[in-house]
């Protein structure tokens, strides 16, 4: 039986994996700061719009610079944006910023006497909340989050994972696909390997500084069952986006 | 001597106004210790109600019991009026709450936690003009510090501070009984100006809650032992009956 496969939105890249990527495939796209996995993930993102429900959970960008970033590349924005990074900011830092003034400045008299917090109010999981959103989706579905970084950085790392495989688990069931952005380098081999070990295709991005200026790789790392297809391309940004050079 | 120079703090307790020739001297910060049920809360309640009643505000910083639970018990005092609340004439702090908007909702304390909580009780007698502080317990917030070195910093910077001030101040301190000294960390008693050591001891079969005063800087006062009653006109100090009585912290 042939795998149904859908584009990753960049031809060569697709015909290097596997015509595309098959439905359930969960992707690992890391890379160095400035190499464009961001926009990757973006790109990846509206090539599903037409035909999939594409969820895009972001936590550093705001959701009108997505959609302009997207626009100004003439792609498809018919995208659900989940943007963890204003919830956030919301519910934890803006609680943050209040305590380091007041830790600052000593709290103010008239507010000694009110209420610290409202009792009921819970405490916001949003590695629940993603996983609880993705769980909703109805297929076809695509699913990015950019990047896996927030979680890790702000939860135990076993249950990052953990939470990652549910996800993974919920794309094979329904047959979505998953893209996750990481940064390079930075986690324990603990982490970083339980998070490539669920990986069905691992993808790097990278730069190299030249006197000419930048060359940029696009390195195929990983294609579950296919270690022939591992490879590295040179990739370049044009004015419809990401585009792979053989 | 400088018992007659320097100004008293009355704390309304008549037994224990005489037995600190006055009142406790101003300005000084004093450990009330002892097991559960001595009747430490009870008494520094008392403190700061007579305090307030004579004008003085008074505030009460909470860590384990709820204000409104406190405010409550009180109401069968005779001597206790809600006015004084309603006019904030006696204030209750919640430090919980304090803890949750500094962000010191943990376990430990680092120095610089330290630092901020004291700052936060100093402006808080600065700024609402407090004469009179309660802080039940000092055991609890000495818990969360690491070392002797943060609590003798703690009990001296904050002492220094409120004393600067002219704030009388209790510190309440919880004592189990096992314990050996006046206080569990054995820190707080070095700094504290004065020691007030209430216990419990048996005489044929009745169980008396005793008060005795320690030390106190800045006054002479009487070292014997007396016996304490809790009542509804408030607390009742007597001399004690010494025949039979076993000590039973």
């Amino acid at each position: 039986m042939e795998l149904k496969t859908v584009s990753i939105g960049m031809p060569l890249l697709d015909e290097s994996l596997m015509s595309g990527v098959p439905e359930g495939y969960t992707i690992l796209l890391s890379g160095t700061p400035g190499s464009g996995t961001e926009l990757f993930a973006k790109q990846f993102a509206a090539a599903g719009a037409d035909n999939e429900n594409v969820i895009y959970i972001t936590s550093t960008e705001r959701d009108e610079d997505i959609l302009a970033t997207m626009k100004s590349f003439g792609w498809n924005t018919n995208i659900k944006i989940v943007n963890i990074g204003a919830e956030y900011y919301h519910k934890v830092l803006e609680k943050e910023l209040i305590i380091s003034k007041y830790r600052e400045e000593g709290i103010p008299t008239n507010e000694i006497f009110a209420p610290a917090r409202k009792r009921k109010e819970k405490e916001v999981n949003f590695l629940t909340m993603i996983t609880y959103e993705i769980s909703k989706l109805k297929p076809p579905f695509r699913i990015v989050i950019d990047s896996l970084d927030f979680f890790l950085n702000n939860y135990e790392r076993a249950k990052v994972i953990s939470s990652l495989r549910t996800i993974k688990a919920h794309a094979q069931y329904y047959g979505g696909v998953v893209l996750v952005t990481m940064m390079r380098d930075v986690y324990d081999t603990h982490t970083q390997s339980g998070i490539e070990q669920l990986a069905d295709i691992i993808l790097e991005m990278e730069m190299l500084r030249t006197p000419k200026g930048f060359i940029r790789y696009l390195i195929i790392k990983k294609v579950r069952n296919h270690p022939e297809k591992a490879g590295i391309f040179k990739y370049d940004i044009y004015e419809k986006g990401i585009k792979i050079v053989k | 001597m400088a018992d007659n120079s320097r100004a008293r703090c009355k704390t309304g307790i008549a037994g224990l106004d005489n037995i600190l020739n006055g009142g406790i001297p101003r300005g000084n910060t004093i450990l009330i210790t002892g097991s559960c049920g001595t009747g430490k809360t009870t008494m520094s309640l008392e403190f700061l109600v007579h305090g307030a009643l004579m004008g003085e505000r008074s505030m009460y910083i909470s860590v384990t019991e709820a204000p409104e639970k406190l405010v409550e018990n009180m109401i069968t005092y005779e001597f206790f009026d809600k006015k004084l609340i309603d006019d904030k004439k006696l204030i209750f702090v919640d430090l919980q709450e304090i803890y949750v908007k500094l962000g010191l909702e943990k376990l430990e304390f680092t120095l610089e936690d330290v630092n901020i909580l004291v700052e936060q009780i100093v402006k808080m007698v600065k700024e609402l003009g407090v004469r009179r502080l309660v802080i039940d317990s000092i055991t609890s917030i000495c818990y969360r510090l690491t070392s002797k070195e943060e609590i003798r910093e703690f009990i001296l910077h904050l002492g220094k501070e409120l004393s600067d001030m002219g704030c009388t101040t209790i510190l309440i301190s919880e004592l189990l009984p096992s314990a050996q000294g006046y206080s569990q960390y054995g820190v707080e008693e070095a700094i504290a100006d004065g020691i007030i050591l209430m216990g419990n001891l048996e005489r044929r079969g009745d169980l008396l809650r005793t008060i005795q005063v320690i030390k106190m800087r800045g006054t002479t006062h009487s070292r014997a032992k007396y016996v304490l009653d809790l009542t509804s006109i408030g607390v009742l100090i007597a001399p004690l009956l010494k025949g039979g009585s076993v000590e039973a912290r």
